[in-house]
């Protein structure tokens, strides 16, 4: 029997400043029977929301008003009062050129979709961190989701330490 | 010196614990009908979306039209017409207006690094905010053909001669 997914159970924080986005977003997510949804248009309310601690998973777009969406992944992946460095983001965004790719992927966002979008690759990435999600890994300068997408084989000496009841610090 | 500490934390479960089941929900992958149900969602906001649109650029074409008989467009006016161009590109192709999209993307690569505004910066926004008009008022959907193809390399070319 196929895997379902209760979309009832997850609570959406959904961050863009264009309304009819964000409208569309909402439209999207509550079809699929989400019923938690918050959606904010700048850094301030994703930010107050962060704080109250009820999200599951954050959408929100890079360009948003006041520090960007990128901001908001540091602020989760790296402040000290953040109150979920595991959090899954995923960023939904119009700048879809390489450069926003990298950085997005070098702060700890968990999946990018460029906009214009399907409904079926947005689908594929809310599926993803729902149901399949990846390792963290915490070194320095970097604390996010394991950027290794392909399992290569390696015969080299293993040097990273992996304890998998690690917790972030 | 010891190497830096690199840590594999595994993913947290709880959430998939909580939603993935074998009952209620959408497929972990979508089935044709799920995919349909998702697709009206977004056929449903279309209209609001070419409404929307519309109102955008008439305002932009006021705001290039009022400009001074030969002068160049205030940083103000380029801004907003990058981020405008911006959101037009991001929303274009969801609602199967890709060449809105494109045209949307060579307005936005053009007015995007402007630093010191000049004549032909009003010129090249106005052509592009007319062919985004056309293309949403005639509902062009798809890229079009050749007439929309070769207009959107004019447009590519004139942004390329005019920086």
């Amino acid at each position: 029997m196929p895997e379902k997914i209760d979309f009832s159970k997850v609570r959406f924080l959904i961050c863009d400043p264009n309304a009819l986005s964000l409208t569309m977003l909402n439209d999207i997510l509550s079809m699929l029977g989400a019923t938690y949804i918050r959606k904010v248009n700048d850094f301030e309310k994703a930010m107050n929301v962060l704080k109250e601690g009820n999200i599951d998973i954050v959408i929100t777009e890079h360009d948003l008003p006041a520090e960007g969406g990128i901001a908001l992944v540091d602020y989760i992946r790296n402040d000290p009062s953040s109150r979920n460095r595991l959090l899954p983001v995923i960023l939904l965004t119009a700048r879809s050129e390489e450069q926003y790719v990298v950085e997005a992927r070098d702060h700890g966002v968990n999946e990018f979709v460029a906009k214009p979008y399907t409904v079926d690759s947005l689908y594929k990435r809310l599926s993803m961190v729902i149901a399949y999600p990846r390792p963290f890994v915490s070194a320095p300068g970097y604390f996010g989701p394991d950027r290794r997408r392909k399992q290569m084989p390696f015969n080299g000496n293993e040097r990273r330490g992996v304890d998998p009841n690690a917790r972030p610090s | 010196m010891a190497p830096p500490k690199v840590q594999i934390i595994q993913p947290p479960m709880d959430l998939r614990k909580r939603a993935v089941n074998f009952k209620t929900g959408f497929g972990v992958i979508l089935t044709p009908a799920e995919a349909s149900q998702l697709e009206a969602v977004v056929e449903k906001s279309s209209d609001n979306f070419a409404k929307q649109i519309a109102a955008k650029l008439k305002t932009l074409r006021a705001a290039l039209a009022g400009l001074a008989d030969g002068g160049a467009p205030h940083m103000a006016l380029i801004e907003r017409v990058a981020a405008d161009a911006l959101e037009i590109k991001g929303l274009g192709g969801t609602f199967k207006f890709p060449l809105l999209t494109q045209i949307a993307k060579s307005l936005h690569d053009y007015a995007a690094p402007i630093k010191e505004p000049n004549v032909w910066h009003g010129v090249i926004f106005a052509h592009h905010v007319d062919a985004l008009y056309v293309v949403l008022a005639q509902r062009i959907t798809g890229l079009g053909g050749k007439v929309e193809s070769e207009l959107l390399k004019a447009l590519r070319e004139a942004s390329n001669k005019f920086k």
